[in-house]
């Protein structure tokens, strides 16, 4: 344990002892054991899980917007030419514009408060899903298509049975692209747009110059995003257990080493 | 050949071209044969020559600019359950079970889940995969991942069964095994089938007739009768007449 965790130990370290002898001004950056004292602070008096809750939960509702919407829009772009016609132009226009940009029309349209962090949560979500589903659908093998076909099966049939679940992992792999997206146009929209959340908390932190609660947000921002990550990677994982023919660059740098003959002998 | 099941009637076929500058490429130029009921075509052909889109007419995936297939009288629109295709890749479904994989075509029909589990259960049993409805493709070998990419097919109980080069990938070993079986699920359920293949002891040991292509743009070279024992057997391979059939399809096929 301590032996694989010697480099932040040491960093940590470093930066507590250069902070104690005044080698780095700690209103810039505070040492570690203040950061530690405001995180303690800060969920001593509940504000930490009701702050955490409210990003949490308007996370949880435009994400699961966004993966509602690109999960369907990117299915009827990949099998309906008609649709792909007009709306993968309109999706290429959107797709440039940074999520955070759409803060402003979102404060005119929504104010500020939670709908309009769940419409942007939902904004940064939606474009790595409905890419990845548009490129799943349209990467399933034509083969395994007539397949099916020939098997007798039926549009519907075929999509929701064959389809779909053959471009599963492309899917996940961009809905969980897709939630780290959501959760930074959070943070994001929370530092302007919004009076409850980490993102307001440690804007709020900012200006009492308490930058030692800053760092304590951003710490916890972190870890909530890996957090979530982790939960979806799980959830993939249990979704896709067929596709373990997969072994992906484990197979390359993990596992032993090849063997080299040995040279005159 | 009174009530032919399956009748390719002067197949001619030619893809456009991607760019304008390029000549769009005909492949099959009037393709003519029946098949009776239950009888086993091979059809063999130059590499290039238009097997596969031969295939892909049959089965419906594929237009033809020209003629027309018919399954029992009628003529072929559309894929259907009477022509089911393997393809050299299997394109087993990765994300079902093997009992379900070869569930498939009865859930297609409209099988009640019950009923489903026990026809495609006697299914894997036949071809010997009896204890693995419930895993994945990727946990069955080479040679299990064929078989149950038969038994998928046989459960749509098709009257027709189109292979395209199915055998390709395996070993001369395996091959031979799968050969053998191919021989007798067939002749245990009287379906005409329709094998593509390169590998001519392969396509006298099964076949009833070949029909053999030219280069491109392809017609019916030749369709030659295999006039041995229809109980086709391992010491069939070595018996002079065989050897006699595999070369006289050899020297078609230099022609
Ligand atoms: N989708 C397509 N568009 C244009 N040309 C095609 C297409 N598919 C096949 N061809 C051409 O048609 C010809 C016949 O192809 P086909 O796949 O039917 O041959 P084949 O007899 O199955 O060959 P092989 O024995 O190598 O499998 C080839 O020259 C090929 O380049
Ligand atoms: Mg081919």
């Amino acid at each position: 344990m301590i032996r694989r965790a010697w480099l932040p130990i040491a960093l940590l370290a470093v930066w507590e002892i250069g902070a104690r002898l005044g080698w780095i001004n700690s209103t810039l950056l505070p040492p570690p054991s203040q950061i530690a004292t405001a995180l303690v602070d800060w969920a001593r008096d509940g504000a930490l899980v009701l702050d955490a809750l409210a990003s949490v939960g308007r996370v949880v509702a435009g994400f699961a917007l966004a993966a509602i919407l690109g999960i369907s829009v990117g299915a009827l772009v990949a099998l309906l030419p008609v649709v792909r016609r007009n709306v993968v132009p309109v999706i290429e226009l959107l797709r440039p514009i940074p999520p955070i940009a759409w803060i402003p029309m979102a404060i005119l349209w929504f104010g500020i408060g939670t709908t309009s962090a769940v419409f942007i949560v939902c904004v940064g979500g939606f474009f790595p899903i409905v890419t990845a589903t548009m490129h799943g659908i349209a990467h399933v093998r034509r083969e395994t298509i007539q397949t099916a076909r020939s098997l007798g099966a039926g549009q519907w049939l075929t999509v929701t049975h064959v389809v779909l679940p053959a471009a599963l992992p492309d899917i996940l792999s961009g809905v969980r692209t897709g939630l780290g997206s959501a959760w930074m146009s959070l943070i994001a929209a929370e530092l302007v747009a919004s009076q409850s959340g980490l993102g307001y908390r440690i804007q709020l932190s900012r200006l009492f110059l308490r930058s030692d609660s800053v760092v304590a947000g951003m710490l916890v921002i972190g870890l909530l995003g890996v957090a979530m990550s982790l939960g979806l990677r799980a959830l993939e994982r249990r979704l896709t257990i067929w596709n373990g023919a997969t072994l992906g660059a484990d197979a390359v740098l993990g596992g032993r080493p090849v063997e080299q003959p040995q040279a005159g002998r | 050949m009174s009530n032919p099941r399956l009748v390719v009637d002067g197949v001619f076929k030619t893809y456009p071209s991607a760019e304008h500058h390029r000549p769009a490429v005909p492949v099959l130029a009037g393709i003519d044969f029946a098949a009776a009921r239950g009888e086993f075509i091979v059809v063999t052909g130059p590499s290039g020559c238009g097997k596969t889109t031969l295939i892909d007419v049959i089965a419906g995936f594929l237009e033809c600019d020209r003629g027309r297939v018919l399954v029992d009288g009628r003529a072929v629109t559309a894929p259907g359950r009477d022509r089911v295709v393997v393809f050299q890749t299997l394109a087993l479904f990765e994300w079902m079970t093997a009992r379900d994989n070869v569930a498939f075509a009865l859930k297609a029909m409209g099988v009640g889940a019950v009923e489903r589990r026990r026809i495609a259960d006697s299914w894997l049993e036949r071809v010997l995969l009896g204890g693995f409805g419930d895993r994945y493709p990727y946990e069955l070998s080479g040679g299990m991942r064929q078989r149950l990419a038969l038994a998928r097919v046989l459960a749509a109980e098709p009257s027709c069964m189109l292979l395209d080069e199915p055998l390709a990938a395996l070993d001369s070993q395996h091959r031979r095994m799968m050969q053998d079986e191919l021989v007798k699920l067939w002749r245990d359920h009287d379906r005409t089938i329709v094998m593509v293949t390169h590998d001519l002891d392969e396509a006298v040991f099964l076949a009833d007739r070949v029909v053999v292509l030219s280069e491109r743009p392809s017609h019916v070279r030749e369709i030659v009768p295999i006039d041995l024992p229809a109980a086709r057997e391992e010491r069939s391979r070595t018996s002079p007449r065989f050897r006699e059939c595999v070369e006289h399809l050899w020297e078609l096929l230099r022609a």
